[in-house]
C-alpha cells in the first residue's frame, strides 16, 4: 500500500483561511477535520415549478459541523457554456479529509482540503474542448490524492483521465473502460467494459501498472455495488435481496484472479436495501452506508461495517440530511 | 426425447411499425422446397390508419411458401376485451408452426383454434383458456406443431397452458411468473426464464407436462444474448451473439458449461428468432424492417462447425400491422 504523501504535501502546502470556506472552516482543523457528505437546497420557480439547486455546498463534518463551501458550483455548463443543473462534480474521498468540486468563478475543477486551505486547481485538459463540465463523471481517490474523470461520451471517444491532484500529472486508462471506483488503499482503480457478445468485464488495474481481466457471473454484474479491495484482485459483492420474498441483502467476494465466487453471507438489514456505498478498510473490513428516505423526507444515513466472510455488521454512525435537499453526495462515493 | 428427422421452425409475433400503403407481395422464387408440400411462411394482418395511429384490418393473411396467399375466415382479427368489446389498437393472437404445417388462433366465436394445412380445425373446449382481454394471450406452436402453449399476460398472474393440438387435451401449466422463451426441438419442453435470487435471471426446463427438470442461472454470454433456445435433448440452450462479431453460443443446463462458441458469418438483419431444427442444427430468422416491405432471411447453422447455409429469404407484404413468421 502506498502512503498518502501526495495527501499529506497538498496538506502541508496548505495556507488556511479565506479560501472559499466559510468562516468555521478556520477551525476544523482543531477537532475533526473530516466530512461524511455535502448537500445543496432545492429551490422552486414560483413561475413554472421547475426545481433547482440554490444556496452553497453545504459539508456535513463528521463532528457535527456544518460548514458551506461558497466557492463551488451548484450548477454545471454544458460544452457551449449554457448552465446545467447536474450535480456530478462534487466528490468527498472515503476519509472524509479532501473534496472536489468545480469552482462557481470558473467552472474549473479544483480539489481542496476539507479542513481548509488552498484549493489545487486541476489541468484544464480535465474538461477538453467541447465537453462541459454536465458530460463528466469525478471520482476521487479513497485519500484524496487522485482524481479521474470519465466522459459520458457515446459513442466513447475520449478514455478517462487518471490525474495526480499534486503534480497535475495526467495518465489515461484505456478508451472504453468505465471508471467503476478505487481500491480500498486507492492504488488501483475498477473499471468495467462492454464486450461485443454483450458481457460485462471487469478490470482491477494498477495505477501504472499490470491489470487483472475477468468475465464474471451475473450475479456480479448485476450487483447494485462492488467494492476493490487493497490486495488490487478481491471485489466485495453486495447483493439487494427482495422486498417480496423478505430475503435480505447479501456480501460475497469475488476473485477476479482466480475466479471463484464465495458462497456469501446474509446482512441484518432491510430486504431490498443493500448498501449502495461500501469500500475496504484497511483492516479487512467493509466500511459500507445505507440509506433511507425517499425525496422529499429527510434522508437517515447508517454507516457500518461489515465483515465480508460472516456478514456481521456494526452501526458506526448515522446521521441525516434536509428534505429540502436538491442533491447530495457522500464520502466515498 | 425423439429424434429430428427435418428441419422446423418455431413461431413468434413481431409487431411492425404501422405502414399505410399495401402492396402485392414480390413474387419469390425460393431456392429450395422446404417440404414435399407447401407451407405457411407468415401469417399477416394489414394495418390501417395514420401513422402512430395503426389498427390492424381486414383478414388475417397466410402467405404461402409458394408466394401465393389465403386468409383464415374465421380467425378473430382485432382483439377483444373480456366483455368482447373490440380492442381497436390490438391484434387477436396467432401463431405459426415451425414447420408452416398448423396455424392457431382464436376463432369468431372466441374458441381456441388449431388448424392444420389440408386438413381439418381442431376447436379447443370452450374453457381451455381463462376469460382474459385476447391481446393478454400470446400463442407459440411448437416446430411440429403438436404442442400449444398458450401465455397469459396482465395484471393477475396466471399460469401458461401446454395443450397437445391433436386432442385439445390440456397437458400440464407452467408457472406464470416465468417468461416462456419457446418450446424445446422436439416439443417436450418448455424453455422459460425466471429472476433468480441476487439480481440474476435464471433458465429453467418444463415438460409439457408443467415438471420443472432443470433450472440453473447461465453465464452472461447466455443471459445477455436472447432469444435463448432449447435442443431436443433438454438440455443444450442457444444463444445468439447479434452485432459486428456474431457467435453461436452453446450452453449445457445439466453441467453449468459453456460448450460451444463458434463465429459465424450471418447476413444482415436483426435477429427474430432462434431455433433448434435438428441434432447439429439451429435456424435463425433475421428480419430487416423496410418500409417497401420487411425482408426475412432465414439460416441454418451447423453448431459443430458454425457454417451458415441460407434457407429462404422474402420479402413480407408491405403497411402489414404484425406478423407471424414461421419456417416454410
Amino acid at each position: 500500500m502506498r502512503h498518502p504523501s501526495a495527501t499529506a504535501a497538498l496538506l502541508a502546502s496548505a495556507v488556511i483561511g479565506g479560501l472559499g470556506l466559510a468562516p468555521g472552516a478556520a477551525h476544523a482543523q482543531s477537532k475533526s477535520p473530516e466530512a461524511r457528505a455535502a448537500w445543496v437546497k432545492t429551490c422552486t420557480h414560483k413561475k413554472d415549478d421547475l426545481e433547482y439547486p440554490c444556496g452553497h455546498w453545504q459539508l456535513i463534518m463528521r463532528d457535527g459541523r456544518k460548514v458551506a463551501v461558497p466557492g463551488a458550483a451548484t450548477s454545471q455548463i454544458d460544452a457551449k457554456g449554457n448552465e446545467v443543473h447536474d450535480t456530478l462534480t462534487f466528490a468527498i474521498s472515503a476519509d472524509g479529509r479532501v473534496m472536489a468540486y468545480e469552482r462557481k468563478s470558473d467552472h474549473r475543477l479544483v480539489v481542496q482540503p476539507i479542513a481548509g486551505g488552498p484549493a489545487r486547481t486541476l489541468p484544464k485538459a480535465a474538461v477538453p474542448k467541447g465537453f462541459g463540465t454536465s458530460d463528466i463523471g469525478v471520482y476521487l481517490s479513497p485519500k484524496g490524492d487522485t482524481v479521474v474523470i470519465d466522459y459520458g461520451d457515446e459513442p466513447v471517444r475520449l478514455p478517462a483521465k487518471v490525474i495526480t491532484v499534486a503534480t497535475g500529472k495526467i495518465t489515461t486508462l484505456p478508451r472504453g473502460e468505465g471508471m467503476f471506483g478505487f481500491s480500498g488503499d486507492g492504488d488501483e482503480v475498477l473499471t468495467n467494459r462492454y464486450l461485443s457478445d454483450n458481457t460485462l468485464r471487469l478490470t482491477a488495474r494498477r495505477l501504472g501498472g499490470a491489470s487483472i481481466k475477468a468475465t464474471p457471473p451475473q450475479l456480479v454484474v448485476n450487483a447494485p455495488t462492488l467494492a476493490l479491495a487493497p490486495d488490487g484482485r478481491t471485489v466485495a459483492v453486495f447483493t439487494a435481496g427482495n422486498a417480496d420474498t423478505k430475503k435480505p441483502p447479501r456480501v460475497r467476494t469475488y476473485d477476479l484472479a482466480t475466479g471463484q465466487l464465495s458462497g456469501g453471507a446474509d446482512l441484518p438489514l432491510t430486504p431490498g436495501v443493500p448498501p449502495d456505498l461500501a469500500w475496504w478498510g484497511p483492516d479487512g473490513l467493509l466500511h459500507a452506508v445505507v440509506e433511507s428516505g425517499d425525496v422529499g423526507e429527510t434522508a437517515v444515513i447508517r454507516e457500518l461495517t461489515v465483515d465480508p466472510g460472516s456478514g456481521a455488521v456494526k452501526q458506526t454512525g448515522r446521521y441525516t440530511i434536509s428534505k429540502t435537499r436538491y442533491a447530495y453526495v457522500k464520502a466515498g462515493e | 426425447m425423439k429424434a429430428k428427422i427435418f428441419a422446423v421452425l418455431a413461431a413468434a409475433v413481431v409487431a411492425v411499425p404501422g405502414g399505410v400503403a399495401y402492396a402485392e407481395p414480390q413474387a419469390q422464387a425460393h431456392e429450395q422446397a422446404h417440404r414435399g408440400h407447401d407451407s405457411v411462411r407468415y401469417a399477416a394482418i394489414k394495418s390501417c390508419g395514420k401513422d402512430g395511429d395503426a389498427k390492424p384490418c381486414g383478414d388475417w393473411r397466410l402467405v404461402m411458401h409458394d408466394g401465393s396467399q389465403s386468409t383464415l375466415h374465421d380467425a378473430q382479427t382485432v382483439a377483444l376485451d373480456v366483455k368482447g368489446k373490440k380492442l381497436v389498437y390490438a391484434s387477436a393472437p396467432i401463431a405459426v408452426s415451425g414447420n408452416g404445417q398448423r396455424i392457431a388462433y382464436l376463432t369468431k366465436t372466441g374458441k381456441l383454434a388449431v388448424r392444420t394445412l389440408g386438413g381439418g380445425v381442431k376447436l379447443f373446449a370452450k374453457n381451455a383458456l381463462p376469460r382474459v382481454d385476447q391481446n393478454n394471450i400470446t400463442l407459440r406452436l411448437s416446430d411440429d406443431g403438436a404442442r400449444l402453449a398458450a401465455v397469459i399476460s396482465g395484471e393477475k398472474v396466471q399460469s401458461t397452458r401446454v395443450f397437445d393440438t391433436a386432442t385439445g387435451a390440456r397437458l400440464g401449466s407452467v408457472p406464470g411468473n416465468l417468461i416462456v422463451l419457446g418450446f424445446s426441438g422436439d416439443g417436450d419442453e418448455v424453455l422459460t426464464s425466471a429472476d433468480g435470487d441476487e439480481g440474476v435471471t435464471d433458465l429453467a426446463v418444463y415438460s409439457d407436462t408443467g415438471e420443472q427438470l432443470v433450472r440453473g442461472t447461465p453465464p452472461q454470454v447466455v443471459s445477455s444474448n436472447s432469444p435463448q433456445a432449447l435442443s431436443a435433448d433438454g438440455r443444450t440452450v442457444a444463444s445468439l451473439v447479434a452485432g459486428k462479431k456474431p457467435q453461436l453460443v452453446l450452453y449445457d443446463m445439466q453441467s453449468d458449461q459453456v460448450v460451444g462458441r463458434k463465429k459465424l458469418n450471418l447476413p444482415a438483419g436483426d435477429v427474430d428468432m432462434v431455433d433448434w431444427t435438428g441434432d447439429t442444427q439451429v435456424t435463425v430468422h433475421l428480419v430487416q424492417y423496410q418500409e417497401s416491405g420487411n425482408k426475412m432471411t432465414i439460416v441454418q447453422i451447423d453448431t459443430e462447425t458454425g457454417a451458415v447455409k441460407v434457407r429462404d429469404r422474402y420479402r413480407m407484404l408491405k403497411g402489414m400491422f404484425v406478423f407471424a413468421a414461421c419456417g416454410g
